[in-house]
């Protein structure tokens, strides 16, 4: 068989550290793979050194130019969102009828579904998928499993992912990477049956209980009440007179397909959608826009998001971001006191950072700039916490501690929930109120 | 806090001194009605109402301007309104129209300006050329100004990021005695976090000389002037534009900005320091003249005066869009455009 790639003995060093060590890996024509691994094992990095000139040792070589080969991921969205002649690339897709203007009113999934459009849009003859389901509501993963199951007839196709059951049957190869190195590669079912991979996978319950004190804090009856709220942008609307009531000691799981107005809910809670203030919201039982400043709001508040993550690209350390959680600022200004320095190192050692401590936050993985940005959230126990997405990239390890970690603040805390997600087996037993939005 | 710049004390004031709460206290019955919502408006008027000020805006009805402030939340006939019914309303008025746009309606709102309202500026340009603009406050109001220093979107987004912007401020009439408690209080909610403080005339005067100067005029004039020199000797167009310009913008100016010019002269190789040390002066005595004309006309309001004709006359736009033309078919330019598409990290666009 013709080979299409292959790494002999490939090290690739980024940003300072070894990232991969030691890469031997043949891929040939027709063999469509995935690639597993936890959180910052170099899996990104090992598909992007196919096309990309990261500086290596060791020889390897792709009978594809970067032209043929289309790249879906994270990564690609944030370039999209912070250089404007992406919009212009977007606006050539014509996804919409309408003209994009700002991409920023775009929700999570609509923003997958375009980046997908355009990795397809030039006809790749290696397709590679960095964790493409993320984002994508229920329907949308099951379209776009189709879609993948279709294309693979015609491309050749490598897909990084976390969920086992998103490993189509069309994918016979898989290769695992652990800290850099192919800890296993080879037939499918040989992969998913080997005894080292599962464990590789399984989640060590991690002690969490009593982290949690209980301050009993003074809450109106309603957290959050909105009447008749109407939200638009030109003639498009997001929001026709939507109603919806949080009360004190809810916990709240908002659903609902791409589009239909989660994150921009969530947005008219925190202060960033402006529009907030031309309706009829209150928000910890104080009417929006009556002298309170949206500090008074964030301050109550801790969130995470992609959004989130994409606006901390500076240079700044794991530690710095974690400690910005306390002043609701994206980037650090303030000396965080020495009693704040521990909460954070404390958020940062449970969920297993400590060694990335004072890394820059830009060259961490998607997964482990996700883990920060929840540390992050969690240093100043907020009345509210809202969860938009919040396992989004993380490994099978992670996403399991994270949920624990959710479950157990919707029970043994005073902090209220908000979770948005498109997995409904997801959600906590902590959670018992739904908002379904379609 | 006094703060000490290379041997001259300067008197800064932080928002750690005058904290949001007590900018609150000094504004709280107090309306501010933010005059045009184009380009420094937006900014000041959002993070004046995230940080609970009775803000409202005033805008011509049914233009862009007016679409967009629905957008970002103010409502016609509660928080918007127009321009004279806003001026009517507020107890300060942020008076954030073009300097052409100040002129023209000042007729207008000097007589909506009663006895111990406040009139606030973001530029001095209005006031200090008072004789040209005919912008002569009322002597029962204070006059004020807060000049961030960035654009009215740098100024929202640092606010948004939790930081801040600095800016300068001034007071050229204080009928209340209040006046510089609350220009100070108005500098912390539009997001200033160190305020610097300067007058209305040296605030224009600078930034005049400054724009005219250094900053772009200038900037271009020595551009032109160089590439010119070495095409002449048969320089190629990209040659003659990499030493002019790119290695300017693409890597010197930004150590200049990290660790300022003195580092560079010690940083650069023997070459380059000892014609860069024998040279400046040169530069310097041959440039001087101009400089200290631009200054003159500046001061004198001459300048001014040359500018509001020229800006309000009957072909001004034509003519404008020819000189910008010429510059932009200018070869230099042109062979800039193809440096740029040129630079690494356009070599290709990421799959």
């Amino acid at each position: 068989m013709k080979k299409v790639f292959d790494f002999n003995n490939v090290f690739v060093r980024l940003h300072g550290a070894e990232v991969l060590k030691s890469i031997n890996w043949i891929v040939t024509k027709g063999q469509n793979w995935v690639i597993l691994g936890l959180n910052g094992a170099g899996k990104s990095t090992l598909v992007k050194s196919i096309f990309e000139d990261f500086p290596y040792s060791g020889e390897k070589n792709c009978i594809y130019s970067s032209h043929e080969i289309g790249y879906v991921s994270f990564d690609i969205e944030k370039k999209i969102l912070t250089s404007p002649p992406f919009i212009d690339i977007a606006n050539n897709l014509q996804l919409r009828k309408r003209p994009l203007q700002d991409l920023s009113t775009l929700s999570t999934g609509q923003m997958r579904q375009l980046i997908i459009a355009r990795a397809l849009d030039k006809k790749p003859k290696l397709l590679i998928l960095d964790e493409p389901f993320d984002g994508l509501d229920e329907k949308s993963r099951v379209e776009f499993k189709k879609i993948i199951t279709d294309l693979m007839k015609g491309i050749q196709i490598l897909l990084i992912t976390h969920r086992f059951d998103e490993i189509l049957d069309g994918f016979s190869r898989i290769l695992v990477l652990h800290n850099g190195k192919v800890f296993a590669e080879g037939k499918r079912t040989e992969i998913l049956n080997n005894k080292k991979v599962r464990e590789l996978f399984e989640h060590e319950p991690v002690s969490l209980n009593n982290i949690f004190k209980k301050r009993k804090p003074i809450l109106p009856r309603n957290l959050i009440d909105m009447k008749n709220v109407t939200v638009c942008y030109g003639d498009k609307v997001i929001f026709k007179k939507f109603n919806w009531v949080m009360k004190r000691g809810e916990n709240w799981a908002i659903l609902g397909p791409n589009g239909a107005g989660k994150t921009s809910l969530l947005r008219l809670i925190t202060g960033d959608n402006l529009q907030a203030y031309s309706q009829n919201i209150k928000i910890f039982g104080r009417q929006k826009g009556t002298g309170e400043s949206v500090w008074d709001i964030k301050k109550n508040i801790a969130e995470v998001s992609g959004d989130i993550q994409i606006k901390f690209q500076k240079s700044i350390t794991v530690l710095e971001v974690v400690e910005s959680g306390f002043f609701d600022s994206i980037g650090l200004f303030r000396k965080a006191t020495s009693k704040q320095y521990k909460i954070a190192k404390n958020w940062i050692s449970r969920l297993g950072l400590n060694n990335l401590k004072d890394h820059k936050f830009a060259v961490l993985s998607q997964g482990q700039q996700r883990m920060v940005i929840i540390a992050r959230a969690m240093v100043k126990s907020p009345l509210l916490l809202i969860l938009d997405e919040p396992t989004t990239g993380l490994d099978m390890k992670n996403r399991k501690k994270i949920l624990e970690l959710i479950d157990l603040i919707g029970t043994d805390s005073d902090t209220q929930l908000i979770f948005v997600t498109h997995y409904k087996d997801e959600i906590p037993k902590s959670i018992t109120k739904a908002l379904d939005l379609y | 806090m006094k703060i000490n710049f290379g041997g001259v004390t300067e008197n800064i004031v932080t928002r750690d001194e005058l904290p949001l709460s007590k900018a609150k206290k000094i504004l709280k019955n107090d309306v501010v009605a933010v005059l045009g919502y184009g380009v420094q408006g937006p900014g000041q008027a959002l993070n004046m109402r995230d940080n609970g000020i009775k803000v409202i805006i005033g805008q011509r009805k049914e233009s862009k301007s007016w679409n967009k402030a629905k957008e970002d939340g103010w409502v016609p006939g509660k928080t918007l309104f127009e321009i004279e019914e806003a001026a009517k309303r507020g107890t300060i008025i942020m008076y954030l129209l073009s300097d052409a746009g100040q002129k023209t309606f000042w007729p207008t709102l000097k007589p909506l300006l009663k006895t111990g309202k406040t009139l606030y500026f973001s530029h001095g340009f209005s006031i200090t050329y008072k004789n040209i603009t005919k912008v002569i406050p009322p002597k029962d109001i204070d006059v004020v100004l807060v000049a961030p220093k960035g654009s009215g979107l740098t100024v929202r987004r640092n606010f948004m990021e939790g930081s801040g912007i600095n800016s300068s401020y001034a007071i050229f009439q204080d009928y209340s005695g209040r006046a510089t408690e609350k220009c100070l209080a108005l500098g912390i909610a539009v997001g200033s976090g160190y305020l610097f403080p300067t007058t209305f005339q040296k605030e224009v005067f600078s930034d005049l000389a400054g724009e005219r100067g250094i900053l772009i005029g200038a900037l271009e004039g020595v551009f032109e002037a160089q590439y010119e020199e070495l095409r002449k000797h048969g320089h190629s167009p990209s040659e003659a534009f990499n030493e002019t310009v790119e290695e300017l913008t693409q890597s010197l100016i930004k150590l200049v900005g990290e660790k300022g010019m003195d580092w560079m002269f010690a940083n650069v190789s023997t070459t380059a320091q000892r014609g860069a040390f024998d040279w400046k002066d040169k530069f310097r005595i041959a440039v001087k003249p101009v400089f200290k004309e631009l200054y003159s006309e500046v001061s004198s309001g001459r300048e001014a005066r040359r500018v509001l004709k020229k800006n309000s006359s009957k072909n001004y736009r034509e003519e404008l869009n020819e000189e910008i033309e010429i510059m932009r078919n200018h070869e230099m330019w042109k062979a800039g455009k193809k440096v740029r598409e040129l630079r690494p990290e356009n070599w290709k666009k990421t799959p």
